[in-house]
């Protein structure tokens, strides 16, 4: 300051007084007001009175009296009365000065970067926070999904494939809902299975069915086939929905399923046989093409997916006519499929429902590409397990397999000529206890 | 002398959990959405009637900072509590809060303080756990979440440290 000219401090100091409406308040070691000064209008301080307590006056000076250091200051403090001042505090000859200099622009002009820092800071953490949430939903959504498809997983066991698909990929709705649709449906039987199994353990007819179930599925799906439902040792496939390729291309589909699972079924019997179990599994089958109810059928809270009508109805019958080892189908399925399997007309049957004249027919063999029969021979019995494709075997094979029959119809006959030998020794006057000849039927 | 008690109480936290709303709450029995930050210190005054006195709480609202060094300790000169702010919605203010009591430990020694986990309306973005409050507690601390939009803790907050600084 000595070092201004005396007219500019006087200059600096009148426009700190005013530009910074300089007040003071002077306060004693009683802690009394004891001067007051300058602006005090500009901080709600007009109406003080000397002589009295400071504190209860200014009410920030609240614990700061009195002093522990000086001299010692506060920036910016927003007065009740919404001024904002720097206070400075010192102590001179055991009086405490109390400046106040105004700084409401300059708090302003700070808070105005300070809000938009701030701002930014927030809308950032917000960002962060959304993120995780985003993060853990995610998480979240991945772990339920990961549960939903084990559950799946588990339900499609009871669901034909493509029902399941169709199902599970928003295709078709749950709810009661049928429509006409031509099927070709396939029902096949295990003749005699009850008597078959009689000698084995429930686990054991348990891991037959089974494993028989498995198989003849997955030919089923191989196919195109819709596994409906399995009844008991029955078991019926329907052609042509919930996917269909016309109704034709089904009816041949389902023909060659049939015949695939006998040749499969021929397999596993020489399979079965040499783990123990005596009787053969003989399978009839039952082919039938027409229009049916398809779709979901029950009540809201159990449904089944399945087919209904007397088409269905005679897909059944005609399985239960079936020889064993045998495909019946119907003249409609057999107009079809003719020009890939070669059947025989049995007598005409009537079925309750159908109106029309039904004839069956006897699968009796397959035709390959140029329309030849090519007859399939498949016998199982205890003592025979004889399966002969004849597209499947080369040349060499079937010099083989010539050799091997030639002796064995040679066998066959030798054991004739003993046993009736036998029989006339143990009963030579009962005739009617002769072994009959147990010559093997050809198809 | 019928003069009442003068106690001055600062209000510590980081930035925007919500200190001015809560003494406006306080004082003024207000509440407003929009969120306006404080530059320096805002002071205000509250009379609270006590059983057998009169105190008036002198109000130091103090800005909030998010940088913690950059915090003046100097502010509590001559405070005779505090009130510690958090955001129950965000997390790391808590963490703000308690190195905040941790600095005012060390330079004034141990005062009275209530900690509040503000904005206990917002129940979705909630973020602070019951299990961790309960932790808090167990040291011996007056903590309580609050809302300065339905005033859920506010009053009692200061009550309680009206009391604490003047008996």
């Amino acid at each position: 300051m000595e070092s201004l000219p005396a007219s500019l401090a006087e200059r600096l100091r009148e426009l700190t007084f005013n530009e910074r409406s300089v007040a003071y308040l002077e306060i004693d070691d009683a802690l009394n007001l004891v001067g007051a000064g300058g602006h005090l209008d500009n901080y709600g301080l007009a109406a003080i009175r000397l002589g009295e307590p400071a504190v209860d006056q200014a009410v920030f000076l609240a614990g700061l009296l009195p002093l522990e250091e000086t001299p010692f200051s506060v920036p910016s403090v927003e007065l009740e009365c919404g001024r904002a001042a720097d206070l400075h505090f010192y102590l001179d000859a055991g009086i405490v000065w109390v400046v106040l200099l105004d700084v409401t622009a300059e708090r302003d002009a700070t808070r105005r970067l300070q809000q938009k820092a701030y701002d930014m800071t927030l809308l950032q953490e917000k960002e962060a926070q959304l993120n995780r949430r985003l993060e853990e939903m995610n998480r979240e959504l991945e772990a339920a999904n990961d549960f939903l498809v084990r559950i799946s997983t588990k339900i499609s066991h009871y669901l034909a494939p493509q029902i399941y698909k169709s199902i599970f990929s928003g295709q078709k709705d749950v709810t009661i809902h049928t429509e006409r649709k031509e099927l070709t449906i396939f029902f096949s039987d295990i003749k005699d299975f009850t008597a078959t199994t009689e000698g084995l353990q429930p686990e054991e007819i348990t891991h037959l069915l089974n494993e028989y179930f498995t198989e003849m599925s997955a030919i089923a799906l191989k196919h195109g086939g819709t596994v409906d439902k399995f009844i008991g040792d029955a078991l019926v496939i329907f052609f042509g929905d919930p996917e269909t390729k016309g109704t034709a291309e089904d009816a041949r589909a389902c023909l060659n399923m049939a015949t695939d699972m006998q040749r499969r079924l021929a397999e596993l019997n020489v399979k079965w046989r040499s783990a123990g179990t005596e009787q053969p599994f003989r399978v009839r089958m039952g082919v039938n093409t027409g229009f049916c109810n398809v779709g979901n059928f029950g009540s809201l809270d159990r449904m089944d997916y399945t087919a209904i009508g007397a088409e269905v109805n005679l897909a059944a019958r005609l399985q239960t006519i079936a020889e064993p080892g045998h495909i019946v189908i119907s003249y409609e399925t057999y107009a079809l499929v003719r020009d890939i399997v070669a059947a025989r007309a049995l007598p005409q049957i009537a079925v309750k429902g159908i109106s029309r004249t039904v004839i069956p027919y006897v699968v009796e063999g397959v035709l390959d590409e140029t329309g030849r029969k090519i007859e399939i021979f498949s016998e199982h019995m205890t003592g025979l397990d004889f399966y002969l494709d004849p597209r499947a075997v080369d040349a060499a094979a079937r010099e083989r397999i010539r050799a091997t029959l030639k002796n064995a119809i040679e066998a066959l006959d030798a054991r004739e000529v003993d046993a009736r030998a036998e029989d006339a020794r143990a009963e030579p006057r009962d005739r009617s206890k002769r072994l009959r000849p147990r010559s093997p039927t050809t198809k | 002398m019928t003069a009442a008690l003068q106690k001055k109480i600062c209000m510590l936290g980081g930035f925007s959990v919500g200190k001015t709303s809560l003494v406006k709450r306080y004082v003024h029995s207000v509440f407003s959405e929009s969120y306006l930050t404080t530059v320096g210190v805002k002071i205000d005054k509250k009379t609270v009637d006590l059983a057998d006195r009169t105190v008036n709480l002198i109000l130091w609202d103090l800005a909030g900072e998010d940088d913690i060094n950059s915090f003046r300790i100097g502010n509590l000169r001559g405070a005779a509590g505090y009130v510690l702010v958090a955001d129950g919605t965000r997390p790391s203010t808590l963490d703000v809060a308690l190195s905040l009591r941790e600095r005012v430990e060390a330079e004034y020694g141990p005062l009275p303080f209530v900690l509040l986990l503000n904005k206990s309306d917002l129940t979705e973005q909630w973020a602070v756990s019951d299990t961790e409050l309960a932790g808090l507690r167990e040291r011996g601390w007056w903590v309580q979440p609050s809302s300065a939009r339905t005033g859920e803790g506010v009053e009692d907050a200061f009550k309680d440290l009206a009391v604490r600084t003047t008996s």
